[in-house]
């Protein structure tokens, strides 16, 4: 099938017209930043330049009850609570970093073991993938090779080329939105303007490092001294494994009744920049010391991950630095290692 | 899609004392289906109302039976709501997680089992696997470490007169003696040079708190074993035991799937310190 154009002025409509068979989720403007939600087609914000959160929150949710139980006379109930939608999700508007990240996430919940949650709500949604605007000063796609654009993990690929958007579809859902009756075929002038987008943003994402090697380098500096300075900036807040789009940890609680005797176990963030991540019954800390810590999540994204999966799992989106208070960034880290 | 998070439920059958603060349950599951395990695999045990464990199976899985038993300290939450629980009581069980001992790696080899404390748990289940397949394996040895007499779990089980008696030569010591103790005092490493170990066609399997597994480890080293004759358990923080939570992780591994057990040659590559 051919690629297609919308005009921009139709973008609600478009919006709408999904929402007849989706429940729509993209970016919007909440007082002066954007996040991904529910929408309509009057609040949707293509324009964004990053939201907070990644999409993950909505495959992986902050809090997601897993089961209940229930005791009565001596015997257990348990009710099952993952979700079961009415209608499939269409998630519009996620960058390529963040297409990317849900692929490490993938990994991680779909691997030896299956986290059906996770898996049920990823593929119950069509994923409409949107070529960035513009890059935020925070971006380095182009190091991890996550963007600026993409070949693969989206039913629709779209790009802003001025008073429209241009689409290419990924798959036979792709496909079938297209044969919407206000798409248009896209001519060769529309595809000349949607790879000039491109182009233009590989030109402004011209970072000066490299990532590859990284892991191996890593390795050598596990003891380096390079790590106490970070140690002692990093407050150790977390905000950086929250937003980021391939932060995985979790911990199980349960959500009991003052008897105890009805309840529901429910799986939450955590991060693994938290004091007592790894401490056990006893006292024994296994990741007390705060360099321990915030080691751990940047070999996890560019050195575990590659032994473990192959692949580096920072996508290059930016948020941890944008969002740090003790402002770390991580190209630089990228790059003092790499300059060994 | 089967749910790994939800337990299966199972019944407390019998609830015997070990020690003032170890008890070993033997638990059933309710539908009567029986586990399949591996020596040193885990279960993650919920008691309702109070949370979820990991806890290590401490019976054989052979003779195959229709229930499996596991051996708890008491140490939180969870842990004391357990050993409040009487006979009869539902629980409830996911697993088995983890990959176990290495049982054919092993076959044709002497084992030396070193245990601390409640350690001695997933070496149970081994040790009775081991034994049901004596001819299996060359000279079969327990150095056991308990803080104290009264806190050696499985007393009549290897305590001189103990059932396990044949077939394996126990040597137990305590940190602390009391009145009645005549056996060995000081901590487990010290009892090795009494029992004539040589590391020849020998694999150590140890396991028990994390100092004591870093002491053994560089005793045995010292009295010439290879890295990849010592095999040891690994304990880490869990909540999933499935490798998606994060919680157990030594470098690029989980502990809870891709342990709890390794060689030292295994645990030497990880970058993080292991014990
Ligand atoms: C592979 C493995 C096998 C184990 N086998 C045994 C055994 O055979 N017998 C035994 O008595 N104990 C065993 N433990 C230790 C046991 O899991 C802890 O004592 C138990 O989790 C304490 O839970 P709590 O709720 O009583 O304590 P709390 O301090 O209230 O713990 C809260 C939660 O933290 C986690 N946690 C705390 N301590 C540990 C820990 N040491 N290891 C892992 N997670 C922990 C658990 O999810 C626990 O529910 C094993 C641990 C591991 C990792
Ligand atoms: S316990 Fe969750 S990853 Fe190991």
């Amino acid at each position: 099938m051919k690629d297609k154009i919308l005009e921009k002025k139709n973008l609600a409509r478009l919006i709408e017209h999904l929402r007849e068979k989706y429940e729509v989720v993209g970016p919007k403007k909440k007082e002066d930043v954007f996040i991904f939600d529910y929408i309509h087609g009057d609040e949707i914000r293509l324009d964004y330049p990053t939201t907070i959160l990644p999409p993950k929150k909505l495959f992986f949710p902050q809090r997601e009850p897993l089961y209940s139980y229930e005791k009565k006379n001596g015997e257990v109930a348990l009710k099952d609570l993952m979700k079961k939608w009415t209608k499939k999700h269409l998630l519009i508007g996620i960058h390529p970093c963040d297409v990317m990240g849900l692929f490490i996430l993938d990994k991680e919940f779909g691997g030896d073991f299956k986290d059906p949650y996770y898996l049920y709500q990823r593929q119950n949604t069509v994923m409409i993938c949107l070529i960035c605007k513009e890059p935020t000063e925070h971006c380095f796609c182009d190091v991890m090779n996550t963007g600026p654009t993409i070949e693969e993990g989206y039913d629709l690929l779209m790009v802003d080329i001025g008073d429209r958007y241009y689409f290419q579809p990924g798959s036979e859902v792709g496909q079938e939105i297209l044969e919407w009756e206000l798409f248009k075929n896209a001519t060769d002038e529309d595809k000349r303007k949607r790879d000039a987008k491109v182009g233009e943003l590989e030109n402004k994402l011209c970072s000066r490092f490299k990532s590859e090697g990284i892991d191996k380098k890593l390795r050598e500096r596990f003891n380096d001294e390079l790590w106490g300075p970070y140690a002692e900036k990093c407050v150790l807040c977390g905000a950086c494994n929250f937003v980021c789009p391939t932060c995985h940890c979790f911990t199980i609680e349960d959500e009991t009744n003052l008897t105890g005797t009805e309840g529901r176990r429910v799986k939450a963030w955590d991060a693994c920049h938290f004091k007592n991540f790894a401490l056990i019954a006893g006292g024994l800390n296994f990741r007390g010391q705060r360099t321990s810590r915030v080691k751990l999540r940047i070999y996890d994204k560019l050195c575990y991950s590659m032994e473990r999966h192959g692949v580096y799992s920072c996508v290059g989106c930016g948020r941890c630095t944008e969002f740090c208070p003790a402002r770390i960034d991580i190209r630089e880290i990228i790059e003092k290692v790499q300059k060994g | 899609m089967e749910n790994p998070y939800i337990p299966e439920l199972a019944v407390i059958k019998e609830i015997k004392d070990e020690t003032s603060d170890v008890k070993t349950f033997k638990i059933s599951f309710r539908d009567k289906k029986s586990l399949d395990y591996l020596p040193g695999q885990f279960i993650e045990l919920t008691v309702f109302g109070y949370g979820e464990f990991p806890t290590s199976i401490s019976s054989s899985p052979i003779p195959r039976k229709d229930f499996f038993e596991t051996s708890i300290k008491r140490m939180g939450d969870a842990t004391n709501a357990l050993h409040r629980l009487d006979r009869g009581s539902i629980i409830g069980a996911r697993g088995p997680f983890g990959n176990g001992f290495p049982v054919d790696k092993l076959k044709g080899n002497n084992i030396l089992f070193v245990a601390g404390g409640i350690g001695s748990a997933p070496l149970r289940s081994l040790i009775y696997y081991t034994l049901a397949n004596r001819e299996d394996f060359g000279s079969l040895k327990l150095l056991y470490g308990a803080r104290a007499p009264d806190d050696i779990v499985f007393k009549n089980e290897v305590m001189p007169e103990g059932k396990i008696g044949q077939g394996l030569d126990v040597f137990l010591t305590v940190d602390k003696a009391n009145e009645k103790w005549r056996g060995h005092v000081g901590v487990v490493t010290t009892l090795s040079k009494e029992t004539e170990i040589t590391p020849e066609n020998t694999f150590a399997v140890i396991c028990g708190p994390t100092v004591m597994i870093k002491f053994a480890v560089a005793e045995l080293l010292k009295m010439g074993f290879q890295k990849d004759q010592l095999i040891v358990s690994l304990e880490r923080m869990m909540k999933c035991g499935m490798g998606m939570c994060g919680h157990c992780s030594i470098g690029a591994k989980y502990v809870c799937k891709d342990g709890p057990v390794f060689t030292c040659k295994e645990t030497g590559k990880f970058l993080e310190l292991p014990f």
